[in-house]
């Protein structure tokens, strides 16, 4: 097991200087000069050749991409992003606070997601084929397949302000995380809900569990063998979608205006403001990487087989 | 082929190849379908209800929703539809190039596919609007780097089993050129593979695009696209919600139509999967 | 003798496209005997097997008659017939590699299996399969119980599960090809251990095979199957020395030559 965590990790490593590095070099193949769009972020009226050389000294874009490219990552990994172009603030105060907005949202709705597409998987997969089973995927078809920026808006109409129980937007107590994580919920929950079902049905025709139901144990504990062997497959789905939502928050937080990255990163876009896209990038990424490799390590761990290999 | 017989038995599947098919149609010959100009702003006819004229009323700006939501076709549908047809292409010539070839070709190939694969594509696509600018042509450009990897990964799967077969083995030692093998014995088996995930991608890409554009990322006013209806329409959803309801269906639809074809085509293409509808007929015979 | 297990005209189907898949099949089983149940694969020799202890999957469904000392099996309600199934009848399947959850440990099974059936500890259940285990030559069992499915041979899987079988001490045991997957040498281990179960146990066992060699080995009464339906039943030196019927010569004499040689094997190591 220890052999296998390390392996991961060092896999893990280079990855993560490479995406760094696409990403660094990708915002340098800019057609719009950093030092242009920095002047023009800050609404300079006129934009002299002398201008953009202060700014590029300024900024050290003068420099060769390589030490820039070491600069940069040093001060990543110490939570450094540089200073916004706009805001004339470091990023870093930008943008922790929003994504630690980011996170709350995303691990709400995760644990709702889990929590609903094994209670909704196990029940259909136990019951397949039932009017209940058939009822239950083709709402949850109907749910996936409604983009969130139609229904969003439609509930905050619907809850905000005909019913006035909730409130419509912006981040607060409990009751501002139904919408939105409701929301989020449904573009994800369907394909959840298909993977554990399915996986379920799948090993309820193994072998193990007639062997199981031959030696006399009752449907619960049979049952659990077959959640637990289903739940492997879906643990691993999981952990790979967290930073897939960290990344798919952008339309839920626009659309009820939750102060999180995704909402930063849409007005760092109209606003060129390259160096927090930059560190959007580099953080969405830091986080994808690691929660791949807890995926592994957490397969690993309840999967013996592939702890081995 | 058999396939084909399996679908057509799908009757929700066909449903869905008929409507696709028609919006196609309509969004290509949108001129002749809208009964008026899209972009044609008239302030008398503002929040207009439905009328002879305008059948499913006006917008903010007095437009006919019906004739931009037909002229929304093009952006929403046909250049998803155009750019995803260029990733396949990129992914089937890498698919075939790194399957038949395997070796270090193919190591390379896959290395880069690795790295593309273990990043989500809506930070990929944000990354390149980021960097390029906002407007569909980005947004599209984002769509094709980020779904090429996937295409080549799956072709080059579909590529390698067949390549060891026994026919592709004889066509090689009967002296044919590699390019006549892999264009007319190896490519045909492929489609099959191909039909499947394009389908399936279409979907999530619409449900996606039109997302981009609804945070106005995408494209831009007047040019209609369903994103962007929505977007306008929720600026004034809480006095006038309905204008909410056309662009939001036409896009749960045609996604969702795309959705049910792909899962139709995979098992049409599954040898072991048999159609439920074949099946009620087999029993009726048998009673 | 007793009769312990009388099934008559059972019909399997599967209720999906209507396919009839076993068709009024009768026999019986006498206590302390053993009833080989042979035929080509698809004949529905497993099918019988897993009807009558209630395994079917959902969508299959049975008629007929299934008695067992008593009890009708088939309108059983499912949890008696779920207490009675490892207790009363116990049940050694085709392929021990994938007979066992692959994400717990071996002893797992056995613990829970003997806890649900006689209330045993850990500690008893350990205890208990470990002498069990040593009688049907497993090595290092204590090691074993702790070991995962793919850690493990098909063959001492197989054994690990007769083992279990000797613990539960059933009526019935329905073995469903228990050697088909072992490659020679492990399947006349494994052939020996069922030898001894027979022995050792009053229990009566039906026997799933088409290897007519293991058969003619361990039973004493033959049902042989084609298409889903008995076409002979009868002692062994009936069946194999004057067949009725003429798939039944036909598999005898098939057979008889490849046979030859496994009964050699087996016939010069007698166990006892």
């Amino acid at each position: 097991m220890r052999n296998y965590v390390a392996k991961r990790i060092f896999a893990a490593v280079p990855l993560f200087f490479i995406i760094s590095f696409c990403s660094f070099v990708l915002i340098n193949l800019s057609p719009t000069d950093p030092a242009v769009a920095a002047l023009r972020a800050n609404d300079v009226p006129v934009i002299t050749e002398e201008l953009v050389e202060q700014t590029r000294a300024q900024l050290g874009l003068d420099q060769p991409l390589l030490i820039r490219y070491g600069k940069w990552l040093s001060g990543c990994l110490q939570l450094n992003f540089g200073q916004s172009y706009v805001k004339k603030i470091s990023v870093s105060s930008l943008i922790l606070p929003a994504f630690l907005n980011t996170l709350k949202l995303v691990t709400v709705t995760s644990v709702t997601i889990i929590l609903l597409s094994t209670i909704f998987g196990v029940f259909c997969a136990l019951r397949e084929g039932s009017k209940a089973d058939k009822g239950i995927r083709g709402i949850l078809f109907v749910f996936t397949s409604m983009p969130s920026y139609w229904i969003g808006p439609l509930m905050i109409w619907f809850f905000a302000v005909q019913l006035n129980i909730l409130p419509t937007s912006g981040i607060g107590n409990a009751s501002h995380y139904i919408l939105p994580v409701i929301v989020m919920s449904f573009s994800y929950i369907g394909f959840y809900f298909r993977l554990i079902r399915n996986s379920m049905i799948r090993n309820s025709g193994e072998n193990y569990v007639l062997y199981e139901k031959a030696s006399g144990l009752p449907d619960r504990l049979v049952n659990r063998h077959i959640l637990r062997n289903s739940l492997q497959t879906a643990i691993s789905g999981f952990c790979m979608a967290i930073p897939g939502m960290l990344a798919g928050t952008v339309v839920v937080e626009n659309v009820f205006a939750w102060p999180g990255i995704g909402r930063l990163c849409v007005s760092a876009i109209f606003d060129r403001d390259l160096p927090v896209i930059q560190a959007y990038i580099i953080i969405v990424a830091a986080f994808f990487i690691l929660f791949n490799l807890i995926a592994d390590l957490i397969s690993a761990a309840i999967n013996p087989k592939q702890r081995e290999g | 082929m058999s396939a084909w017989k399996k679908l057509k038995q799908d009757r929700l599947a066909m449903c869905c190849l008929v409507f696709l098919s028609s919006v196609v149609l309509v969004g290509i010959f949108a001129p002749f379908f809208a009964p008026n100009n899209p972009v044609a702003v008239d302030t008398s006819l503002r929040f207009a209800g439905p009328s002879f004229q305008y059948p499913l009323g006006n917008d903010q700006l007095g437009r006919c929703v019906l004739s931009r939501l037909i002229y929304a076709i093009r952006p929403s549908v046909l250049l998803v539809l155009f750019a995803l047809s260029i990733t396949v292409m990129i992914g089937t010539v890498l698919g075939l190039i790194s399957g038949y070839y395997k070796g270090r070709v193919d190591n390379v190939i896959m290395r880069l596919c690795d790295v593309m694969l273990s990043f989500p594509s809506e930070v990929i696509t944000l990354a390149i609007i980021g960097i390029f600018g906002v407007g569909l042509q980005n947004i599209l450009l984002a769509c094709i780097l980020t779904k090429w990897a996937w295409f080549t990964r799956v072709i080059r799967t579909a590529v390698m089993q067949f390549s060891e077969q026994n026919y592709v083995q004889f066509a090689k030692a009967a002296g044919c050129s590699t390019f006549h093998v892999l264009t007319h014995h190896i490519l045909p088996m492929t489609l099959s593979e191909i039909a499947v995930i394009f389908s399936s991608s279409v979907c999530s890409l619409i449900l996606q695009i039109s997302g981009f554009s609804f945070l106005g990322l995408g494209m831009q006013a007047p040019t209609p696209e369903w994103g962007m209806m929505l977007n306008e329409a929720k600026d004034v959803m809480l006095s006038y919600p309905t204008l909410m309801l056309p662009p939001g269906i036409a896009v749960m639809l045609v996604s969702a139509s795309f959705g049910f074809l792909g899962d139709s085509l995979r098992d049409a293409m599954d040898p072991k999967h048999e159609p439920a509808v074949t099946k009620r007929k087999k029993i009726r015979s048998t009673v | 003798m007793k009769i312990v297990l009388q099934v008559s005209g059972l019909n399997i189907w599967d209720s999906r496209n209507e396919e009839t898949i076993v068709k009024n099949v009768s026999f019986s089983l006498k206590e302390n005997s053993c009833l080989a149940l042979v035929g080509e694969s698809g004949s529905g020799k497993s099918m019988t097997c897993k009807a009558i202890m209630g395994l079917t999957r959902p969508w299959i469904r049975c008629s007929g008659r299934v008695e067992f000392n008593g009890h009708e099996l088939l309108t059983l309600p499912k949890q008696q017939l779920r207490r009675l199934c490892g207790s009363r009848l116990c049940m050694i399947l085709q392929d021990g590699m994938s007979a066992f959850d692959p994400s717990c440990v071996i002893g797992q099974h056995f613990r829970e299996t003997l806890r649900e059936h006689f209330g045993w500890t850990v500690q008893q259940a350990d205890e208990r399969m470990v002498e069990s285990m040593l009688t049907v030559r497993l090595k290092n069992p204590t090691e074993f119980l702790k070991k995962y499915p793919h850690q493990l041979s098909g063959g001492m899987l197989q054994r690990a599960m007769i083992a279990l079988a000797l613990v539960l001490e059933p009526e019935i045991i329905i073995a469903d090809e228990p050697t088909t997957s072992l490659d020679t040498i492990t399947q006349f281990e494994v052939m020996e251990q069922f030898a001894a179960l027979q022995k050792r146990t009053s229990s009566a066992i039906i026997f799933v095979s088409h290897d007519l060699g293991v058969v003619n080995r361990l039973a004493d009464t033959v049902v042989v199957m084609k298409n889903g339906s008995v076409v002979e039943f009868g002692s062994l030196p009936e069946v194999f020395e004057q067949p009725q019927k003429e798939y039944t010569r036909y598999l005898v004499s098939s057979r008889q030559a490849l046979g030859m040689r496994f009964r050699q094997v087996l016939g010069g190591n007698e166990p006892c």
